[in-house]
């Protein structure tokens, strides 16, 4: 009885031990693998995959010794571990196979995740077929410059990479690959031609010579190195001691034409990087020392911002023969001409300075329906060349309304609201709701409140329900909620002079609102001076600005308070858009 | 003769990093032109005395207000007496001093900090380890008329230090973590929590040390920012021909060496003061120094020109 009971307890036992509920991973040793352990039946082997197939449970690598080797294995039943390359350190080890182990182990993954060129450490049964697997890859890191990026129809992307030696790398990078900037999780699409990025390459041996890579993550520098202005002038001399270039009769090319002159400019020079061209030809630093100091010619320099200074990465001697056209469209473009829509043919090379978004760019970087400010030399050649973006606001825009009713911290509505274009407001019936949170911006006229989005309320004294606020919003999110007045004239002009808070514009033309159309107002061309509160609005290039970063030469479109003509052309501005 | 010479001359050089290597841009995100590394002129005197203060040029950004400013001035650093690799263990006391005020004179800096430095040095496998306990820190803020005053009963410094002697090359590695607690007189309280690691090098011919810090700023009421920088400083010997240009001399020309050095911070504001446009929320800062140059002696019974291998072969035997 007794031994029936032990039996039938020993079945149950054992058919209940073969049901395990974790499927990877055994809990506990049956009699068999027990005995298996026991007696080391199990074999271990490391190598590199040069094949694995899941479906048909097979998996080809090469051992230590050469050899290539085919083994099995059982899909459902076989433990795969691979390190990820985020993760600093094995924290569980080999404790999760021996003992009960319910955590979260990062390291657990499916043997989908094993692909060619992995190092892998394999566990045989006796059968020789594998039971575990535990990979890792080798990663590399790379500094380079994105020469080209493009996006191609289906869901991958290819790169080309020139790091500061020269040598070119071409990958193809899945939409999924992690990308951060400035610390900041951000998409794909961020990367632009011109920017300099660390990638994370994880490299696949898969034999001599042949090497695999493939970019695991990829980090964009934060604008660290980015062309903060051209220069003309004429080389003095070259300090190979402290690695300066001294240049003489400088002028920085602005929005229209060069600017100010300046009688000295020392720039930091990099001896190893920087690249300089003699009508074409590229020469060398001792050559420029030597025989092109005080030529006759004018150096066109490209200079980084980089480290806190300035950095000459690009130089271009020409004859003194020199154009600056108007900034006018690209038509045409393909490797060494440029078509403008204004007639005039250009001669691109290597040694032409192209520069888009403010990064040092290839000349096949020029598209057509850029906007492009070209310098040319004698017989058409462009000497630099600089690409401005069509982007005013962007994704910016600006309303006005009444607020119907807020919800604390989170979003407030319009009633009806009003959406600026150009400059007129455009009236909508409809309710309009905004969100917000701690990155809003909340301007009244006395300047930025502290803390405004926690007196933004709608209730108490303070009460904002039935106040009119002017917002400037990315699709529904409020950027900025500002409290200024209703300002519905209009004037347009070009800047030359910033003095503070106020800007002085010339070639003025304002909205005659009888006539509805933009009449010149001052045939001499006095000019108007636009004064900003500290509650104005100024949008250059889809983004926010200061005062100070308006910019000689930019065209404005500005909602005034006054008309032009009634206050002898000095009005205060709210709300300035840079048309170019 | 001549061989003998420059045989000894490149063995000195090869033993000249002697000292501790670490912190010469302090160890608080400020940078330094880093300690220069000696002429070969200077490594042959036989009664070379020890330096034992360091004044160098200094820049530090303060976060406090929420906005980065950058504050110049100097940090005097005293390393301490070398470690004693013979005895295996001990201790030194090492000191910095920075003080510094930002362009407008609104942001000012005064502070001191002495550790005392344990280390064990491991002759097998030649690894040096050292932990450092603040001994005084006494520490003053001035930013936009407040004043912040340490307070050095609440706050606390940790700071260690793993030190690989390879042949030729020493590399070290570290991690940092301190709470700074000041008080701003009203009763207000800012804490600023920084941890990060310490990677540098030393060699004959160059060093390198960079910081990465991460850095937490609580100023109370549920308030705070937060902030990402990277120090660096590299001091390197360059090395580069020249000719001469009389006729009327003994030598064509002759190698220079070129000793510069140079602190880098780029800095990135995750969370900083609200009114902050978005290019102010990131940027560089350096300190430079003025280079050294040296002449080097050169060979006159070589005759290698033209060969195509001609700078190499120079440059091997200068």
């Amino acid at each position: 009885m007794k031994k029936r009971w032990f039996i039938m307890g020993s079945i149950i036992l054992a058919t209940s031990m073969s049901f395990s509920t974790i499927a990877s991973v055994p809990v506990y040793y049956d009699q068999q693998e027990y005995m298996d352990a026991l007696y080391d039946n199990y074999s271990e082997e490391r190598g590199i995959v040069i094949e694995n197939n899941p479906q048909l449970g097979y998996i080809t690598y090469r051992n230590g010794n050469g050899a290539t080797i085919t083994r099995n294995y059982y899909t459902n039943e076989i433990s795969v571990e691979k390190q990820p390359y985020y993760e600093t350190e094995d924290k569980i080890g080999y404790l999760d196979e021996i003992f009960p182990y319910f955590k979260y182990d990062a390291r657990d993954t499916t043997i989908g995740s094993i692909k060619a060129g992995d190092c892998i450490y394999i566990r045989m049964d006796k059968d020789k077929y594998i039971t575990y697997i535990s990979a890792y890859n080798d990663y590399m890191m790379r500094y380079a410059k994105v020469n080209t990026f493009n996006f191609n129809s289906d869901d991958k992307t290819n790169i080309i990479l020139e790091d500061e030696k020269g040598n070119i790398y071409s990958y193809d990078l899945e939409l999924s690959t992690p990308v951060s900037k400035g610390g900041v999780p951000c998409s794909i699409s961020t990367i632009k031609p011109g920017d300099w990025v660390k990638v994370l390459i994880s490299q696949k041996i898969l034999g001599e010579g042949i090497i695999e890579e493939s970019i695991e993550e990829v980090v964009v520098d934060n604008d660290t190195r980015v062309i903060s202005s051209l220069y003309k002038g004429q080389v003095t001399s070259i300090d190979k001691y402290k690695d300066l270039l001294n240049l003489k009769n400088v002028q920085s090319l602005g929005k229209l034409n060069w600017g100010k002159y300046n009688s000295l400019l020392r720039l930091n020079i990099n001896p190893q990087n920087i690249k300089s061209y003699l009508i074409g030809n590229q020469v060398s630093l001792d050559y420029i020392s030597r025989n092109l100091r005080n030529a006759e010619g004018y150096t066109y320099v490209a200079a980084e911002n980089y480290k806190g200074k300035e950095y000459a990465v690009k130089l271009n001697f020409q004859s003194k023969l020199q154009n600056t056209l108007q900034p006018s469209t690209v038509i045409y473009a393909s490797s060494g001409i440029v078509k403008l829509l204004s007639g005039e043919n250009l001669y691109v090379a290597e040694d032409a300075i192209i520069v888009r978004d403010n990064k040092l760019v290839e000349s096949h970087n020029i598209m057509v329906g850029d906007v492009l400010q070209a310098v040319v030399t004698g017989e058409n050649k462009l000497a630099v060349g600089k690409i401005s973006s069509d982007v005013t606001t962007a994704s910016l825009e600006v309303f006005r309304g009444r607020i119907k009713k807020i919800k604390d911290s989170e979003e407030f509505q319009f009633e009806t609201f009003s959406l600026l274009d150009g400059h007129q407001w455009y009236y909508h019936p409809t309710p309009r709701t905004f969100s917000i949170d701690l990155d809003t911006k909340f301007y009244n006229e006395s300047g930025y409140v502290q803390g405004g989005i926690e007196k933004f309320l709608s209730y108490g004294e303070d009460s904002e329900v039935g106040n009119v606020y002017t917002v400037v919003a990315v699709g529904d999110k409020a950027y900025m909620v500002v409290k200024m007045p209703y300002v519905t004239n209009a004037a347009k002009g070009q800047v030359y002079k910033v003095e503070g808070n106020s800007v002085g514009i010339k070639d003025v033309y304002y909205y005659h609102k009888s006539q509805k159309k933009w009449v010149e107002y001052s045939k001499k061309n006095l000019g108007a001076t636009i004064n900003l509160g500290v509650n104005s609005v100024v949008i250059k290039n889809g983004k926010v600005i200061p005062v100070s970063k308006l910019e000689k030469g930019d065209i404005i479109s500005t909602m005034i308070s006054t008309n032009l003509k009634d206050t002898a052309g000095i009005a205060d501005g709210y709300i300035i858009v840079v048309e170019n | 003769m001549r061989k003998i010479f420059v045989l000894g001359l490149s063995f000195m050089l090869m033993t000249s990093s002697v000292y501790a290597a670490e912190g010469e841009m302090g160890y608080f995100g400020g940078i330094s032109s880093g300690i220069k590394l000696k002429t070969s002129t200077a490594l042959a005197q036989t009664n070379a005395k020890k330096v034992s203060k360091y004044t160098l040029p200094y820049k530090e950004n303060v976060y406090i207000s929420g906005k980065a400013e950058t504050i110049e001035g100097t940090i005097e650093i005293k390393p301490g007496k070398d470690m004693d690799k013979e005895a295996g263990v001990g201790s030194y006391t090492e000191s910095y001093v920075m003080r510094g005020q930002n362009a407008t004179n609104t942001t000012k800096i005064t502070r001191s900090i002495t550790f005392e430095t344990q280390y064990v040095y491991d002759a097998t496998s030649k690894q040096a380890r050292k932990v450092s306990t603040v001994k005084k820190w006494n520490e003053t803020v001035i930013v936009n008329g407040t004043t912040y005053k340490l307070d050095s009963d609440k706050s606390s410094y940790t700071k260690s230090i793993l030190e690989d002697y390879t042949p030729g090359v020493l590399y070290y590695r570290g991690d940092v973590q301190y709470d700074a607690v000041y008080a701003s007189g009203n009763d207000a309280e800012i804490t600023v929590s920084v941890f990060g690691p310490i990677y540098g090098y030393e060699q004959a011919f160059a060093k390198s040390e960079t910081q990465k810090r991460t850095i937490t700023i609580d100023i109370g009421d549920g308030e705070g920012y937060s902030i990402e920088e990277t120090p660096t400083y590299t001091v390197h010997r360059d090395i580069h021909y020249d000719k001469n240009e009389p006729t009327a001399i003994s030598m064509s020309g002759n190698y220079k060496e070129i000793i510069r050095n140079e602190g880098v911070l780029s800095y990135n504001i995750l969370q900083g003061s609200p009114e902050l446009y978005d290019d102010e929320l990131s940027g560089m800062v350096s300190v430079e120094n003025t280079p050294t140059i040296e002449q080097l002696s050169v060979l006159t019974n070589l005759n290698l020109q033209g060969h195509p291998a001609e700078t190499q072969i120079k440059k091997c035997i200068v």
